[in-house]
């Protein structure tokens, strides 16, 4: 890449190189970025604010070239800006919004562009023109997207489109502490509830003092394995709160049975480290691939740190992922939440109006070829498009089976203008409160006092 | 006794030296660690070991050649200076009138000016973000200047007062014996005698400009002049991974400016301490 930004066959080819060498490409082919070079979008230029996977490195080469690949396509021209979840979560984005700085197009988790909605465009009449096969694809999670915003008059308005998924949260484990501690891994794989679950890592505490973790900290207590259990005894409950957005579920039998378990793997079982009110999933995959956990729940974007740390573990088949299971008699046959990574458009004014939101769009349909959505899935989360996860299958650590296995029935959390602090600011400091050895009761029923205000 | 004395003197020595040996050590492990970890290649990021089972430069290809961290660098060197040399601009004649001046209400603004440093920084960050950009700062590298002066500005006139009032009285008058103007006085006097806390002053300045994240962050995007700090942020530590790798390169490109620039103004600095010794 030259001082410009600009890139070069060589350049691309050496990229793509790279990512080959790491069972990252399997069809993402210098014919797809070089495509034959488009001048419908010549001399418009669209502001891309980008979140997602920027501090992994093969994805953030990925996302660029993308992006250099739409440019050629299209003759558009792409300001990119990477940013961090902070910047959603936290005020940058809002408050840039409001002082009227505003990207053209942005990614982020779709749970958290509440707040921003009255500054975006619906893509209803964008996504009617998609083509059958990629419509096909993607059809299945607007309805989703839907449910995430029934608190909102225009619901049926998809204001976030899906590119890439997260579902929380499959189980991560490694073959040779199995081996260490004499189990059988065949009849025991996957999981199957959680009296199972103790068992198993009962076994492993042979190998690791601390095999298993459970996350304490502000940003996986509230969306990787606990939802999951609450899910799997009962549906209507498992979401932060209810149908109609009017109050908390967290204070319901479902909520306590799960949360009594997940504080009793640490405090009552002892299979969680002393950490475990800080603890995240980051740091539980990176125990992981030093040898000092056994089984860990943890989100597929971790599968890039493996990727990068223990190559070896997925190609020899010593990392295996599983599905989530669910709790001892839960019986609604789901076990998992789906997290999405989206693309938002935002509403434009003035005379190019029209050109920038249909440059925009051209832009989202670029991540959604199949070349870049299989180049995503391998090392970003699990694809939107359905229809290509066949094509994934295969891999020696399972990943793509494990995740599509959890996808019957997902719940998906609301996209309340103050989601974040429901599902994070507010409900971890009574999840670590729990930890300490709180009443698991009375910290749900306080949290849910405390939802329950500010809905 | 001689003896004594000797051995006493070789003692205080070895102490001496070991005991600065032991500090030294404390300071420099961190450092060479992530020197170290900078050559490390990614799967051996968590061996516990010093040197690298092979040395690798894929971080550092990745910070130099893909992220262009040594832009970013720049930006930071840039931001840092103009924030330094602005905030000199009008805090060195700002403290000379506080410190040698006599003004009715002198006292009330001085305790106003400080007592901005009291105020928490992060509530302006909202405020500044709008206004910035509806004046069109947003983006922009004198919009970073003017934001770090918040803290910089009040900071350096509440030090450089307190010199300027313990310089001996009548230095103005003498000048001015000889024919100098107020101005002329301040210039050729009074700023000369001033120089090494001034260079203390500016590097001090130029450091905030270089570490500051909060700004840097709020009021740019990627169109506009990131600073380093931003992109460590943004491309090691901000998500839901941390590049250890990374991370520690960009570390190490980051620290070395500022250490290069004190060890080119150490004297001044030990000057400033000298006189204030006086």
């Amino acid at each position: 890449m030259d001082l410009n930004g600009r890139y070069s066959r060589r350049d691309f080819v050496a990229m793509t190189a790279g990512l080959a060498a790491m069972g990252l490409t399997t069809s993402l082919t210098p014919d797809l970025l070089h495509a034959q070079a488009g001048s419908d979008l010549k001399g418009v230029t669209i502001v891309y604010w980008n979140m997602i996977g920027v501090q992994n490195p093969i994805v953030k080469r990925l996302s660029a070239s993308i992006i250099k690949a739409f440019e050629q396509r299209t003759g558009a021209k792409v300001k990119t800006t990477w940013d961090t979840y902070g910047s959603i979560i936290g005020p940058k984005y809002r408050t840039n919004f409001v002082a009227g700085k505003i990207p053209t197009v942005f990614d982020g988790s779709n749970r958290w562009s509440g707040q921003l909605r009255s500054f975006l465009r619906p893509m209803n009449d964008f996504i009617a023109t998609l083509d059958p096969e990629t419509h096909a694809g993607i059809a299945w999670l607007l309805p989703l997207v839907e449910h995430q915003n029934r608190g909102y008059p225009d619901a049926d308005q998809i204001y976030d489109l899906p590119f890439t998924l997260i579902p929380q949260a499959p189980f991560v484990t490694r073959l040779d502490h199995w081996e260490q501690a004499g189990l059988d891994f065949d009849s025991n794989w996957p999981i199957r509830d959680t009296e199972h679950l103790v068992e198993v890592l009962t076994a492993l505490r042979s190998v690791t003092e601390y095999p298993y973790e459970v996350y304490g900290k502000i940003w996986d207590a509230g969306d990787t394995q606990l939802n999951g259990w609450v899910r799997s005894l009962d549906i209507p409950n498992s979401d932060f709160i209810n149908d109609d957005w009017s109050r908390s579920t967290c204070d319901s039998d479902a909520w306590i049975t799960a949360v009594q378990f997940y504080i009793d793997l640490y405090r009552k079982y002892g299979f969680s480290s002393p950490n475990t009110p800080q603890s995240t999933d980051e740091g539980a995959v990176e125990q992981l691939i030093r040898g000092q956990k056994s089984l860990v729940h943890a989100d597929i974007l971790n599968r890039g740190t493996i990727m990068r740390r223990m190559r070896r573990g997925i190609q020899d088949g010593t990392i295996q992922w599983g599905p989530h299971c669910p709790m001892a008699g839960g019986t609604t046959g789901s076990t998992a939440f789906l997290a999405m990574s989206s693309f938002s458009i935002t509403r434009q004014e003035g005379p190019d109006a029209a050109i920038q939101e249909a440059a925009a769009w051209e832009f989202i349909k670029e991540w959604l070829m199949p070349e870049n959505q299989i180049a995503l899935a391998k090392s970003s989360g699990l694809c939107a498009r359905r229809d290509l996860w066949e094509d994934l299958k295969g891999a020696p650590d399972r990943y793509i089976e494990a995740v599509t296995s959890m996808l019957d029935n997902p719940g998906v959390w609301s996209n309340h203008v103050k989601s974040v602090d429901i599902q994070y600011n507010l409900f971890a400091p009574h999840i670590q409160q729990a930890m300490q050895g709180n009443d698991v009761t009375h910290e749900l029923r306080a949290y849910a006092a405390e939802v329950n205000k500010i809905l | 006794m001689a003896m004594y004395t000797q051995r006493s003197t070789l003692t205080q020595k070895v102490l001496g030296y070991g005991g600065l040996a032991v500090v030294l050590l404390i300071v420099l492990i961190p450092y060479g660690y992530i020197a170290l970890t900078a050559f490390k290649p990614a799967e051996e990021i968590f061996d516990v070991r010093w040197l690298p089972r092979a040395w690798s430069l894929d971080a550092w290809r990745y910070a130099i050649e893909f992220e262009q961290f040594h832009v970013y660098i720049y930006n930071s060197m840039i931001a840092g200076l103009g924030a330094a040399v602005l905030a000199l601009c009008v805090a060195v004649p700002g403290a000379y009138v506080f410190g040698r001046k006599q003004f009715r209400g002198k006292d009330v603004m001085f305790y106003i000016i400080v007592m901005a440093l009291l105020f928490p920084f992060v509530l302006l960050v909202v405020p500044f973000t709008i206004l910035w950009v509806k004046i069109g700062l947003y983006d922009t590298m004198p919009g970073l200047w003017l934001a770090y002066q918040v803290f910089i500005i009040p900071f350096a006139i509440w030090i450089l007062r307190a010199y300027f009032a313990e310089l001996p009285p009548f230095l103005e008058e003498c000048a001015m014996v000889y024919g100098c103007t107020a101005f002329k006085a301040f210039w050729r006097v009074m700023l000369p005698l001033a120089k090494p806390i001034i260079t203390s002053l500016m590097f001090l300045a130029f450091l905030v400009g270089w570490n500051d994240f909060l700004f840097s962050n709020m009021l740019t995007t990627g169109e506009g002049p990131r600073t380093a700090s931003v992109i460590i942020y943004v491309s090691a530590v901000g998500g839901e991974r941390v590049e250890w790798d990374v991370l520690m390169v960009m570390t190490l490109m980051a620290g070395i400016p500022p250490v290069l620039l004190y060890i080119v103004a150490q004297g001044q600095f030990l000057k400033t301490f000298a006189v204030r010794g006086h």
